[in-house]
This record gives structure tokens, sequence and C-alpha cells, in this order.
């Protein structure tokens, strides 16, 4: 894979696979994954009674607990991805491919000191809901909180669009029903329960997927290990084969590697679908634990990835294996070869499930964008919040089920977007504007519209061919730092409104 | 950044260090547009705006009244190992072919990356987290106070406590 490409692949997250997988079409993946959505419906329905006002259909009342916290935030950060994507990724370039997980030991701490505890108090002293709402009651600006809504929205239609057609192949490949009948039954059954449940029901079956993608990837790391010989056997074997694949950067340049580890370290702090969460937590003393539960429950969560990628990259370089024309197919071809058909179940299964769930916390805050932010912003607040919370529901899953159906390449195009956009648009204002009385609400609505302009600009020249970087240099880490820059630069020049755009409990909240 | 008189606290010395990094990795994107394509040091420049970016950014968040207290020797050893791990990755020449020396499992370079980069922090940053919450993050009662002083400092006290305050 050239690094040009891995240049898109910063949607990673977004983008489980988008090429067809081998069918598994096996009695008993089908009965496991029959069982897998059950339970899902099962907590979907549990949520939809216990959800009854907007608060408990975008913020699950302020109720969650730690657990809970942790293994959605492990799951909504790894999605599908983690299991089919990352593996291929792997195995496609080797060690650069760790780069984008390599930041997990700081990020969840990060995002817990710069982020969790301010959201946290500021839900309680504004009662904001959405991102977008913090930004606007940080600057005093509703233009500052609709930018940040749209971006939001633009972002997450394209992240949930991948995301539905990523479900659509997952579940055609386990139980052979076609692409777009796959599709719809995907969809059909996330929107069920985000409709009723809110993120209610999202929380909860990111905590039972979350729990099973944890063992899963233990025993399904244990049998790579066997079936490579042990690490030692797996190494050895690849250096033979191709040792640039175990260099520090494996088929990388040091910059793009290390443009990994940047947009995927400090863009976490922008990603909403995470950060989102820390509004929801019942006692913010248990924030305590949260680095360090989250961040062991994604450790072992990616042994998978590593494992996968790296011995399949063995068993073909032995020829065990023949090379693959599709990399996303490492981990389907790797189960089915290679472990239990109950395991390889398992795996399947939760990966319908994981990207269930993340399509679920995209529909939320997307629904959130639509109802909430952009018409505070133009200055209309709707009544019923919690009804036209379940309209946009609807309408967004309708309208990225038909981009995932009928849109062609432009499903690949938009999924580009997603990482990128949030880090660019939000991780200025919201993680240094949070924490700095000096930024001015001039400088938030220019890092939010440079992240916007420039990610969606060279984004659209990149996928058109009409111009690219140069190797190493990627939109999403370049957006990322220019809308820093520019945070800084605009809030020097306008410094002298910094007093006035910031609220007395809001400095408060700041403060603390 | 600082009220004129004072010295710079923890919460200034990270925001110009966010500043410098940001910086820093501009410059080594901007490198790479240079006609005979990125030039050796660029990648120096990234791993260093990198790896301070992350470690200010933490301080950034973590700091009050002005300090991080105990957090510099974690903040600092993690600074230590990022830029010692890539600066180690990047100095050090590739395994000669034939050479199989293996750092628990791994050749050499990528056993720095990920057990040094990737994984040694995790036993210093989120434990370093735990152990320097009730000082610099919550204590019991910190939501309660903190919910009263935004209440009043936005002129909306409580009723029960405009009563005792009167």
């Amino acid at each position: 894979m050239g690094v040009a490409a891995v240049s898109g692949l910063l949607a990673v997250g977004a983008l489980p696979q988008a090429q067809e997988l081998p069918h598994v079409v096996e009695p008993t993946i089908v009965w496991v994954a029959v069982v897998y959505f059950a339970v899902v419906t099962a907590i979907g329905a549990w949520a939809t009674y216990r959800t009854r006002t907007a608060g408990d259909f975008f913020v699950a009342g302020k109720g969650i607990g730690l657990a809970a916290l942790s293994l959605s935030v492990m799951s909504a950060t790894l999605s599908g991805f983690a299991f089919i994507g990352g593996p291929g990724l792997v195995y496609s370039i080797g060690l650069g491919a760790m780069f984008i997980i390599l930041p997990a030991a700081l990020t969840n701490a990060m995002g817990a000191w710069v982020l969790a505890k301010r959201l946290r108090l500021m839900a309680e002293v504004r009662r904001t809901i959405t991102l977008p709402d913090a930004i606007g009651a940080r600057f005093r600006s509703p233009a500052a909180q609709g930018l940040a809504g749209v971006s939001i929205l633009v972002a997450v239609i394209g992240y949930m669009a991948t995301n539905i057609l990523a479900l659509g192949l997952v579940i055609d490949a386990v139980f052979g029903i076609g692409l777009g009948w796959g599709i719809w039954l995907g969809m059909g059954i996330t929107m069920a329960y985000a409709v009723g449940g809110g993120i209610v029901a999202g929380i909860y079956t990111d905590v039972f997927q979350g729990s099973l993608m944890a063992v899963a990837s233990v025993l399904v790391f244990l049998f790579t290990l066997q079936a490579g010989g042990g690490l030692d056997g797996i190494s050895l074997t690849i250096l033979e084969g191709d040792p640039e694949f175990l260099g520090p950067w494996g088929h990388l340049t040091p910059l793009a590697a290390l443009s990994f580890f940047f947009v995927f370290g400090l863009g976490s702090l922008g990603q909403p679908h995470v950060v989102h969460k820390f509004f929801m937590l019942r006692d913010p003393l248990k924030l305590r634990w949260y680095p360090l539960v989250t961040t062991l429950a994604l450790i072992i969560t990616m042994l998978l990835y590593f494992g996968v990628g790296v011995a399949v990259k063995a068993l073909t370089v032995e020829g065990a294996m023949a090379p693959l024309a599709n990399p996303d197919n490492a981990t389907p071809l790797f189960l089915l070869n290679y472990t239990p058909l109950v395991l390889a179940a398992l795996v399947f299964s939760g990966v319908a499930a994981a990207i269930m769930s993340t399509v679920n916390s995209f529909m939320n805050i997307g629904a959130a964008a639509m109802m909430h932010d952009i018409p505070v912003s133009l200055g209309k607040r709707i009544d019923n919040e919690l009804l036209w919370g379940r309209i946009c529901t609807v309408l967004i899953s309708v309208a990225a089920a038909l981009l995932a159906q009928y849109s062609g390449m432009l499903v690949a195009f938009l999924g580009v977007f997603g990482w990128g956009l949030f880090a660019s648009t939000l991780v200025p204002a919201l993680a240094i504007g949070l924490n700095w009385e000096g930024a001015t609400r001039a400088g938030a609505i220019a890092s939010i519209s440079t992240g916007l302009v420039i990610t969606l600009v060279f984004e659209t020249m990149a996928f058109f061919e009409l111009y690219s970087f140069p190797v190493g240099v990627t939109v999403a880490g370049l957006s990322l730092v220019l809308s820093i820059l520019v945070f800084f630069g605009v809030s020097y020049l306008t410094r002298h409104t910094a007093a006035e755009t910031l609220d007395p409990d809001i400095r408060v909240v700041m403060e603390a | 950044m600082t009220d004129a008189g004072k010295g710079m606290g923890a919460r200034e010395w990270a925001l110009l260090a966010v500043v410098l990094s940001a910086l820093a990795i501009a410059v080594a994107y901007a490198s790479a547009f240079l006609p005979g394509g990125t030039p050796g040091w660029a990648p120096w420049l990234f791993m260093a705006g990198t790896s301070l970016i992350m470690v200010a950014t933490m301080a950034l968040g973590a700091s009050r009244d002005g300090s991080i207290g105990k957090l510099w020797i974690p903040f600092a050893l993690v600074m230590v190992l990022l830029l010692g791990g890539f600066g180690l990755v990047l100095a050090l020449p590739p395994a000669e072919p034939g050479d199989p020396a293996l750092w628990l499992g791994l050749p050499p370079r990528a056993a720095v990356i990920l057990y040094v980069i990737g994984f040694l922090p995790f036993f210093l940053i989120p434990v370093a987290y735990a152990w320097t919450f009730d000082e610099l993050t919550l204590k019991p009662g910190d939501l309660e106070r903190i919910r009263e002083k935004a209440l009043r400092a936005r002129g909306e006290i409580p009723l029960d406590r405009r009563e005792e305050d009167s």
C-alpha cells in the first residue's frame, strides 16, 4: 500500500472495511450472530423503557458508572476497525500501522485531564448536553456553537455512511443475504434501539460488546502466537521475507508514521463520540480510575489488531497462507483456518455489534447537532427535544444508509473526512479553549473554520486526484496543526476581547 | 498569557510549549514541500514537536492554581521515554540481515517503538492521574463547592443559601 493511500486511512476509525469479505455462512456463526443481535435488541428495549427525557436521550441522564464509561469509550474508539481494518493495515504496512494505536497509553489520561472534569462540571453548571454546547458556553458564541455543530454533522454523515456500508458487508458475509439487505438490516436494528433508547442504548450495548471484544481479542491473540510459533517465530519468519515490515516505521516514511502518532494522539481530544461521554458520568470522583481502566481495556483489545496482522504476514511469508488480495481478509481468513468456529463466530458478531454501537453514537451526536446546536446558533430552541431528537435520528440514519447503498465512490470520499475533521475543528476550541482564559471567540471561530475549510478542500482535491500533499504529509495532520496555530494567533491578535467572552461561572469551571 | 508582574505558572509554560511544538510540527510538514523532498532533520523536528505537544497538553489540563504539583515527575519521565525512544529509533541503524537479535520477540527498533513508547507510559501516566486525583483534579465536596461558586458567580445563589448569607 502506498503512503499516499495511507493518508486516506486517517479515517480508519470510520473504515472498518470497504471491500467484500469472504462469506462465512456456517450454522454456528449464524446462530451466534442471531443470539448476539437478540441481546442487543433486548438492551435496546430496556434502554427505551429508561429513556424519558432529552437528558436521558443525549447524556444518559448523567447516570452512568465507571465501568460503563470506560467500556463504552473503548468500544467507540475502536469500532469494527480494531478487528478487521486494523489487522489488515498491519498486514499491509507493517509496524507503521501501530502508530495509530501507539498513543493509547497517553490519550485517556490526557482526555481526563484536559476535558473530562471541565465538561462534567460544565454539564453541572450550565446543563450542557453536547460539545458544541460547551464551545458556545465557553466563548459566549452561538456562531462558534453552530460552526462546531455543522462540522460534526458533516463528519458524522460520512462516518455513518462508511460504517453502515461496513456493517452491510459483515452481515452479508455472515448471513449471505446480499449487501443491500445487509445495509438495511443492520441499519434497521441499530436505528430501532437508537431511536428508542438514545445514548443509553448505545452505552449499554457498548458495555456488552466491548466486554466480548476484550475476551475474544485475548483468545485470538493466543491462537496467533500458536499459529506463528510464538512472537520470536513470527518475527524471525517475517525478517527472512520482508525485514522492512518489522522496521520501526514499517512500510511508511518516518514522517508519515509520526504523523499518525500526532493525529491519533492529540486528535483524540476532538472525537465527539468519545469525549461526549464525559457528560454522562454519575459520580465525577470515579474519574480517578477512568484512564487506568480504559487504557487497560484498550491495550487488551488491541492484541488482536497486532497479533493477527503479524501472524498472517508470517504465515504468508512461509507459504502457509496465500498472499491476500484484500488485506481486510486477514482476520476472517485467520479465524476460519486457525481458531475454533465458536471463537470465529464471536468475533464476527462482535465486529457487527461494534460497528452498530459506533453508528449508534454517531446517530446520537448527529441528531443533537441537527436539532439542538444548529437551531440554537440561529437563535431558535426546539420545544420537544426528545421527540425531535428521535425524528432527526431517523432522518440522519436513512440519509446515511442511502449514501452507503447508492453513492458508490462518494461513500469512501465522505469517510476520509472523519477523524481529521473532528480533530482539526474541535481540538483547539474545546481542549485548549477550556484550559486557557486568554482564548477568544474570534480565535475559536477562526480555528474551527480553518479546520473545516482545509480538510474539505484538500481531501476533495486529493480524492479527485487534483492535488496531493508530498509523501508523509497528511491532510488531517496539517489541518490539525494549522487550526491550533490559527487559534493561538487570532486569540493573540484579539486578546483585548478575551475577558468579555468568558462568563464568570465558566471561569469558575475552568479554574476548578 | 500571564498577568503583568507575575511569573509564568505551569499553565503558561504549558501553553508556550504547545505553541512552540505546534510550530515545530508545522515547519516539519512544510519542509516536505521543499524541492529536494523531506530533509533529514524533519522527522527529528516532528518527533520533538509531537512528543512535546502531547506532554504539554497534559500539563495544561492538569495544572491547578498555576502548578502541576508532583506531576512534573511522570511528565518528565514520559518526555524522556518519547524523546529517547523515538531518538533511538531514528539514530540506530537498521538490523544487519542475518542478525536475528530479538528483544522480547521483536527486532530492537520495533521493540523500542512498541514497548518503550507504546507500553511503558501506561505504568506512568494513568497511574499518575489516579495518584494525584485528590490534589489536582477533584476531591469529595468539590462538585458541590464548584457548583455553588459558579452559581454565585452568575448571580444565581441557591435560595436556601441566600437566607443563610443574609
